[in-house]
């Protein structure tokens, strides 16, 4: 298993998302999936950045493993305990103006994701993201 | 991410080309919020070379979207790639913001 760990601000998002896409490469996702790798990566960081530490900046540890059907992704914090799975997500059909900025992340993070799960384990929040391998690039989007 | 603009029948053009993301999101707001300060009512964001667009991307674009609304103009994307254009259709956005597929269809629309 490969593991990195930075602290939690946009400066390391970078390097976060090299480290994964890395990652994804040797497991031997393709370049549509490595997208979506990328943006699931970038979507589940953002909001550790943005809300696990409201006090002073903690860490954010990536770890990821393969083996022959799936590329899994971790993303662990010990900020607040937040659930990505349980949290609401805004109504995609609101016109402009009702639509409110925030939730696009989570939406785009379970549907990008072949399998999501979210665990608290000593004060930490662990988010398991799974790719599966060899799997279309596109699936359809659930009405 | 790169944004070039020129005036094109009448139109601001915006041309984006690389990733916007969390890091780059805010410069897209701060320079559209310029423009639209210096009284741009109709608006095209030419998304061909655009790559990637994550949530944060998304809110950069609702934040100018809303903002054009209020002062009264019109704006229409162009040209989105796979990635972007599914981000769109996953998210609602395709419903919300007039998206063409050339600049052409785009500035006709504004016309």
């Amino acid at each position: 298993m490969a593991q990195l760990s930075v602290p939690a601000v946009t400066d390391r998002l970078g390097e976060l998302r090299e480290f994964v896409e890395m990652q994804g490469r040797r497991a031997g996702l393709e370049s549509t999936r490595l997208a979506s790798v990328h943006l699931v990566v970038e979507e589940a960081a953002v909001n550790i950045i943005s809300y696990a530490y409201p006090d002073a900046p903690g860490m954010l540890t990536v770890s990821c493993r393969a083996d022959e059907t799936e590329f899994v992704v971790e993303l662990a914090d010990v900020g607040i305990l937040f659930d990505p799975t349980a949290a609401p997500v805004p109504d995609t059909t609101l016109p402009l103006e009702e639509r409110s900025a925030g939730g696009n992340g989570l939406i785009l993070i379970r549907r990008y994701c072949d399998g999501l799960s979210w665990r608290r384990e000593s004060g930490r929040n662990i988010l398991t993201c799974r790719f599966t391998l060899h799997s279309p690039a596109i699936r359809p989007i659930r009405p | 991410m790169e944004l070039k603009t020129h005036m094109e029948e009448n139109a601001l053009v915006v041309v984006v080309t690389g990733k916007m993301d969390a890091v780059t999101a805010p410069l897209y707001v701060d320079r559209l919020k310029e423009e639209l300060g210096r009284g741009a009512l109709r608006l095209v964001v030419d998304c061909a070379g655009l790559e990637y667009v994550s949530s944060a991307g998304l809110r950069a674009i609702l934040t100018i979207s809303k903002e054009l609304r209020i002062k009264g103009g019109t704006q229409a994307y162009c040209a989105l790639r796979d990635q972007v254009k599914e981000v769109f259709e996953i998210s609602g956005f395709a419903s919300i913001i007039p998206i063409h597929d050339t600049r052409d269809a785009a500035l006709a629309a504004l016309a």
